[in-house]
């Protein structure tokens, strides 16, 4: 009784904190069921009481949504396979080399990336990738991402890699096994965790990362960040077109992350925080 | 810059490098990054060294999206220092700045309480990370709609409690705010996150000790926690101040800088130059002055990661 | 008889050698074409674009692809499909002002010919300023998709309740205003303030009260007396508009006139069908339309999409005949009962049964007359912005007009100098 009543201020808090996290999502939500006349009804209505399912059908009878959503699946998982392998070998070659020549340059270049604004670089980026010919193609997103992501990666997997006893590695050495096996068979297994939080991380990132393909792509690697900005112009704004169409982007990220958020907390806290 | 210096030829050293001996040193700096680093030096080099270099070259030309340019020297840069520049790296500023006062305290507020794993912790912390999930894109469009001052629902609960109806959008420093309050309610999360991972990761024995010497909560908090928790607290600071500095998707959607230039920062600044105005010369040589601007803020990132 | 007739002959022979020597564009468009691609920008005419296609693709058996981009980037997209060549697209929407980049690009296809010598096209049938509406340098590379003038909407039940006339000033559209705000019934009108595009706006004030962004010799002359009283006048009415009506781009100001209870509203015709649909529209009964009040001029400004053939696309015949069918004198009527923007085709204003249920048809042709377009120069999207800032800092108190527009005119001398 006393600790449920000493518990009080703790619960209030949290939940005036889970209800202005969830509000604007079950606004979006509401209206994407909206008459686009309900939308801008005042005073507003916090209920949908005819909802309509227009927006929705109209948003997946769009092929170029389809295809977008199509193409940010595709993106997402090449490029976060990409960053995090590049990502995890970099961290343990940094890990356990520890000081070399050309060191400083390496992690000065992953400061830049991480530092600098993404429109810094897409500037050039942009002539780049122009004049090779692969303006619009999903495979210059999978790279730039992965380049974009890279910092992260190796911040997030060095935690990892150093919480692996180099013993074992020396044991499995003394066993006969060559650098390839203990990667594979050693290392790999004890830093499965932390991979998979860096996966997921990533792979959030780069679902919702916005300038680049609203610079690099046109139509053919439209992504799902870019389309659902279509609907904003300077002529013609679409609310319940664009909360239909948030809503769905939101829904595979999402349940992705709640399945695997308890690992999340674990996995940062052995691994980025503990180093 | 240095990368040709220090990428080696692919597949050159296989192996471990042998210990001792005199040229060993320089081929076991070559392994290194052959073995370990090669992928990472490939993407960095696509993505960094040469589209920096290229922007050097660019800075220094008159093209525009649609023609090569000649060369012009510096007019580039004086033109950018002498137009939009300082307001916009101001109002980066301002954002910044804004964005560790509001997240930290609160992100960091709410990770204690998660701490305390009351009843119903896992659900809480589900609900509360949401908000990080989201696309900016979305988050802008929907906060557009919500502070919109005659249709949001911000104003129109206002209204509700007979409290004034506030122009979030149209007013000079209350869209300054709009951005700070939508930047926050994405990121907060994020500080959240990492702060409670930060707390989990402490040792007990610390806070029992003060808990049998009669210590409060808020002693214990501000005598123990806090200090332990510091190394912590310095990444997410630097982790939210350069991301703030990078902001742009909820800009874009929410205020277009504007109303004015009022919230242009250097980002939507140098996405207006090089895309909408065409003008790749001019943006190219503000990218290289916003690499100039932001070597403190390298410096610091630099720190944070030796620590 | 005779004569003629070899002479024609040999003129066609003549000609049939001279296109097959040219070779790049006959030979792609002796292939038979089994597909299209079209880059619209989201509008109702887009959207009634995508309702029609079908019937031709039922018709022809060519399949049409649609592509889209939102307006801020839809140019620089086209401009960049241009460059590379590779014939991305067969056919573009674009906005006026861009006839300048497009025409010095040489990116687009010079239709006259085929307007003229199509029996379906029905070129005659636009008054001259529209025939003009897509030329530049002497070719006509963009057909009308869409004839927008400025026009004045109003609430009828607003203005019988507070006894208001339709106002033929500007002067007399202020006092309703006022009038109407001060009734505390409804907010008194409502138009976009926002930058960029407020840039549009604050031209027609410009215009209308005899200033222009350029004088004769085209130096910069927006610090003139007239300029100043535009923005005056351009402030004094964000004092009777809605809240919001400082952020509000063209569709948000629509948007407020049509589910708020908004007086008068000056915006372009294009948004007829927008403001005349029942399930977006609370107020359609209630909503009156006329030519907009004039200042010391009587110029409306005219806007309006155009839509052309890329010179890089390598089905340009295929295409040519996709726009006479999409665009043509049947086409354009189609398109307007589909839910488009009207096109100010003479015969549509003609047409009884069009014009009852679209009443503003006859005013578009008359408008074009009077009509000037925004400026087609390569430098619009810089212009634009610069007076976009400006005005706003005006239009949030930063600054007073005079300071302002002194500062624009730099700004403009700056962006024309290079």
């Amino acid at each position: 009784m006393t600790k449920t009543l000493r518990n009080l201020p703790g619960h209030l808090v949290l939940v005036v904190a889970c209800l202005a996290a969830l509000f604007p999502i079950y606004w979006t939500v509401l209206t994407s069921v909206k008459s686009r006349v309900d939308i801008f009804a005042q005073p507003p209505t916090f209920w949908a009481s005819d909802p309509t399912w227009d927006n929705y059908a109209q948003v997946l009878a769009d092929p170029e949504f389809v295809r977008a959503a199509l193409v940010t699946i595709v993106v997402t998982l090449a490029s976060t396979v990409l960053a995090t392998f590049a990502g995890a070998l970099a961290a343990y070659g940094l890990v356990r080399r520890g000081r070399f020549g050309g060191r400083g340059s390496f992690d000065g270049m992953l400061i830049l990336i991480r530092a600098l604004p993404g429109i810094v670089l897409a500037v050039p980026l942009y002539k780049i990738v122009v004049d090779l010919g692969v303006y619009d193609s999903p495979v210059a997103l999978v790279v730039v991402y992965a380049a974009i992501n890279l910092p992260f990666a190796v911040w997030l997997m060095t935690g990892f890699v150093q919480g692996v006893p180099y013993e074992l590695e020396e044991a499995a050495r003394v066993d006969g096994a060559n650098q390839a096996g203990v990667l594979l068979r050693v290392v790999l297994p004890l830093i499965g965790p932390g991979l998979a939080a860096t996966t997921i991380f990533v792979a959030l990132m780069t679902w919702n990362e916005f300038l680049i393909p609203l610079v690099l792509a046109d139509r053919s690697a439209k992504t799902l960040p870019v389309y659902v900005g279509g609907f904003v112009t300077s002529r013609v704004i679409n609310w319940g077109g664009m909360a239909a169409a948030a809503s769905i982007a939101i829904v595979p990220i999402a349940l992705l992350t709640s399945l695997v958020q308890r690992n999340l907390v674990r996995g940062l806290s052995s691994g980025a925080i503990k180093d | 810059m240095t990368a040709s210096l220090t990428t080696p030829a692919p597949g050159r050293v296989r192996s471990d490098a042998p210990r001792g001996g005199a040229s060993v040193r320089a081929r076991r700096r070559l392994s290194v990054h052959a073995t370990y680093l090669l992928p990472a030096w490939l993407l960095v080099a696509a993505v960094v060294v040469v589209p920096l270099g290229l922007s050097v070259w660019m800075s220094l030309h008159n093209e525009t999206m649609l023609r090569s340019g000649r060369f012009i020297g510096l007019e580039n840069y004086t033109d950018v220092l002498t137009g939009d520049f300082w307001p916009a790296l101001g109002i980066t500023l301002v954002f910044s700045l804004a964005a560790i006062a509001v997240q930290v305290p609160i992100g960091l507020g709410l990770a204690m309480v998660l701490n305390r794993e009351l009843r119903g912790t896992q659900l809480y912390r589900s609900v509360l990370l949401l908000p990080m999930l989201l696309t900016p894109v979305a988050v802008g469009l929907m906060w557009r709609l919500m502070l919109n001052a005659d249709t949001g629902v911000i104003n129109g609960v206002a209204g509700m409690l007979h409290l004034p109806a506030l122009n979030w959008l149209g007013d000079r420093t209350l869209a300054v705010v709009s951005v700070v309050l939508v930047d926050a309610w994405q990121n907060i999360p994020f500080v959240m996150l990492l702060s409670l991972a930060g707390l989990q990761s402490l040792p007990d024995a610390p806070l029992e000790a003060a808990a049998v010497d009669g210590a409060t909560g808020w002693q214990s908090f501000w005598h123990i926690t806090l200090p332990m928790l510091t190394p912590v607290l310095g990444v997410v600071v630097m982790i939210r101040i350069i991301e703030s500095i990078k902001l742009f998707d909820i800009i874009y959607i929410l205020t277009q800088g504007g109303p004015g230039t009022a919230t242009q920062n250097l980002s939507l600044l140098n996405y207006r130059v090089g895309f909408s105005f065409m003008n790749t010369g001019q943006a190219a040589a503000l990218g290289i002055v916003i690499c100039v601007v932001l070597i403190p803020v390298f410096w610091l990132q630099k720190k944070v990661n030796e620590q | 008889m005779k004569p003629n007739r070899l002479l024609m002959t040999a003129a066609a022979l003549v000609l049939a050698t001279s296109l097959a020597a040219c070779g790049q564009s006959a030979a792609p468009q002796a292939e038979k074409v089994d597909s299209l691609t079209i880059f619209l920008t989201p509008s109702p005419t887009e959207d009634a674009i995508k309702k029609l296609l079908p019937e031709y693709e039922k018709e022809t058996g060519i399949t049409v692809t649609v592509v889209d981009a939102p307006y801020d980037d839809a140019h620089q997209k086209q401009l960049l499909s241009f460059k590379s060549k590779q014939g991305a697209y067969d056919i573009v929407q674009f906005d006026n002002p861009f006839l300048a980049t497009y025409g010095d690009q040489g990116a687009l296809v010079d239709l006259t010919d085929k307007v003229k010598s199509s029996s379906t096209f029905g070129y005659d049938d636009f008054v001259p300023a529209l025939q003009q509406y897509g030329v530049y340098d002497g070719k006509l590379i963009g057909l009308n998709l869409s004839t927008e003038p400025f026009l004045l909407w109003y609430r009828k039940d607003i203005y019988a309740e507070l006894g208001l006339t339709v106002p033929k000033t500007w002067d007399e559209y202020y006092a309703n205003a006022k009038k109407i705000q001060d009734s505390g019934k409804a907010d008194g009108q409502v138009m976009a303030f926002a930058n960029p595009v407020n840039s549009w706006w604050w031209l027609q004030f410009l215009w209308s009260f005899g200033g222009d962004l350029t004088d004769a010799n085209g130096a910069p002359s927006v610090t003139s007396p007239a300029a100043v009283a535009a923005t005056e006048y351009y402030k004094k009415l964000l004092e009777v508009s809605p809240q919001s009506a400082i952020s509000s781009n063209g569709d948000d100001a629509t948007s407020l006139f049509i589910t708020q209870d908004v007086g008068q509203m000056i915006t372009y015709s294009g948004y007829w069908p927008t403001i005349m649909d029942p399930k977006q529209s609370k107020h359609v009964d209630d909503i009156g339309y006329a030519a907009i009040p004039s200042g010391t001029t009587d110029i409306v400004q005219l806007t309006g999409w155009n839509i052309g053939i890329p010179s890089d696309s390598k089905k340009q015949d295929a295409a040519w005949k996709l726009l006479d069918w999409l665009v043509g004198k049947q086409g354009s009527a189609s398109l307007l009962k589909a839910g488009g923007a009207a096109i100010g085709r003479n015969s549509m204003a003609a047409d009884t049964a069009l014009v009852k249920d679209n009443p503003y048809l006859p005013l578009l042709p008359a408008a074009a007359t009077n009509g000037r377009r925004l400026p087609a120069l390569v430098e619009w999207p810089e212009i634009s912005n610069q007076i976009g800032i400006r005005v706003a800092d005006v239009m949030t108190g930063k600054t007073d007009s005079q300071t302002s527009l002194n500062e624009l005119n730099s700004d403009l001398s700056k962006i024309l100098g290079k």
